[in-house]
């Protein structure tokens, strides 16, 4: 009645216990009630739980994955705050918070090819039709578009155009309040006007 | 940062390859395809730069994928790639959205072929010399490759070039891209990240 089922991928190894779900109709073969999970990192840990860290896991691992895809390794965390995966120098920084009490966090530095181990074996699990389980995962959801370009406010890009304004709007004061000179008329201008007044008077 | 679970919900049972909604095919011959066209041919370049008779395998894995009908041959699969504005004579004809997702499947598919190999460039475990050994032939062969296929008086060509000079940063992306890109969850996050920027 128990089913066991195992995925391999480099250092990473994962069994899995269950018995189908007869209330849905599944076959012996499919897992749909998750009993048990043993995940073997070789070389670095074991880890063990319920369905629930596996699931936390696997939306984690496959959440930063994904963000790493994209280049932008972004911290992050499930709802519990029990799973946390983080970009540091030279490798991700997984801390696992134990449920249990008087557990220190588990805090393991994995390496690109050990995090691809990790993901494609999670894939794996993922991918097997025989296992029944809704997985929270946003394999295939695309990023926008901010997240790739910050617009951070910089005083050096305003500097050029607020000193151009600037400029304008003194040398637009400047010449809107020079004083106007009126010169007298030269003794030739005297003449013109008179006869001008004259001619119009004769007209 | 934490982020909320239900933003999609993945059952088991819908677990077909639908690699690039329509929606985001969206205006193809823009900035984003550019970009996305730009990507995979680098992508290839760096599955070649891991093996020099690489570029053979494509045409068995497209019959493989079976995807012959867009792929027949190798040179169906060269003309694709040429789509690349980057090359040294890029094509300026539209690429048909099966072959776009046809390169998309060849590439997951190599990825997964290749991944010992790219898992070996990424460890940082085992021997130091042998890992340098390995690495320094790596990002000399995909110098060779970019100076030998990209037109190196572009801006982009010779920005690739300097981050491959001076840091292994790059290349470190590019073989963790295509180490993630492999196998059925592989083949998803790499088409919903297809359109994103690689720098």
């Amino acid at each position: 009645m128990k089913t066991s089922k195992s995925y391999k991928e480099g250092i990473a190894s994962l069994e899995v216990d269950g018995i189908p779900d007869q209330s849905l109709g599944h076959d012996s073969d499919t897992i749909g009630i998750l009993l048990s999970w043993k995940l073997t990192l070789i070389g670095l840990t074991v880890l063990e739980g319920k369905k629930e860290h596996l699931l936390n896991l696997v939306y984690v691992i496959l959440s930063y994955s994904r963000s790493c895809i994209s280049g932008l390794p972004d911290s992050i965390s499930d709802m519990a705050q029990s799973i946390k995966i983080s970009g540091v120098k030279g490798g991700h920084e997984l801390i696992l918070v134990s449920t249990k009490k008087d557990v220190e966090p588990l805090t393991i530095i994995l390496d690109d090819a050990e995090l691809s181990d990790l993901t494609k074996c999670l894939d794996k699990i993922l991918f097997d039709r025989s296992i029944a389980i809704s997985w929270l995962v946003p394999l295939a959801k695309p990023f926008t578009c901010s997240k790739f370009y910050s617009n951070p406010f910089r005083f050096k890009g305003i500097v050029s155009p607020l000193v151009g304004i600037s400029c304008l709007c003194i040398t637009s004061f400047v010449y809107l309040n020079l004083p106007l000179f009126q010169t007298s008329p030269t003794p030739l201008e005297a003449t013109i006007e008179k006869d001008t007044y004259s001619k119009e008077i004769n007209n | 940062m934490i982020r909320k679970q239900s933003s999609i919900e993945f059952n088991s049972a819908e677990k077909g390859l639908n690699i690039v909604k329509p929606s985001l095919l969206f205006g193809m011959q823009t900035t984003k395809w550019r970009r996305s066209i730009e990507k995979i041919d680098l992508l290839f370049l760096t599955l070649e730069a891991l093996d020099v008779n690489t570029s053979q395998s494509f045409e068995f894995i497209a019959r493989d994928l079976e995807i012959s009908h867009v792929f027949p041959n190798y040179v169906a699969i060269w003309k694709t790639r040429c789509h690349n504005p980057l090359r040294r004579s890029p094509r300026n004809s539209t690429i048909s959205i099966e072959s776009f997702e046809g390169m998309i499947k060849i590439l997951s598919s190599m990825s997964n072929q290749f991944y010992p190999r790219i898992r070996e460039l990424l460890t940082s475990k085992g021997s130091t010399q042998h890992r340098s050994e390995r690495w320094d032939k790596f990002c000399l062969r995909l110098e060779e490759l970019i100076t030998e296929r990209m037109n190196i008086r572009l801006g982009l060509v010779k920005k690739y070039l300097i981050m491959t000079s001076t840091s292994d940063s790059f290349q470190k992306q590019l073989l963790l891209i295509l180490a993630l890109s492999s196998g059925p969850g592989g083949i998803k996050r790499l088409s919903s990240s297809i359109f994103e920027p690689l720098l």
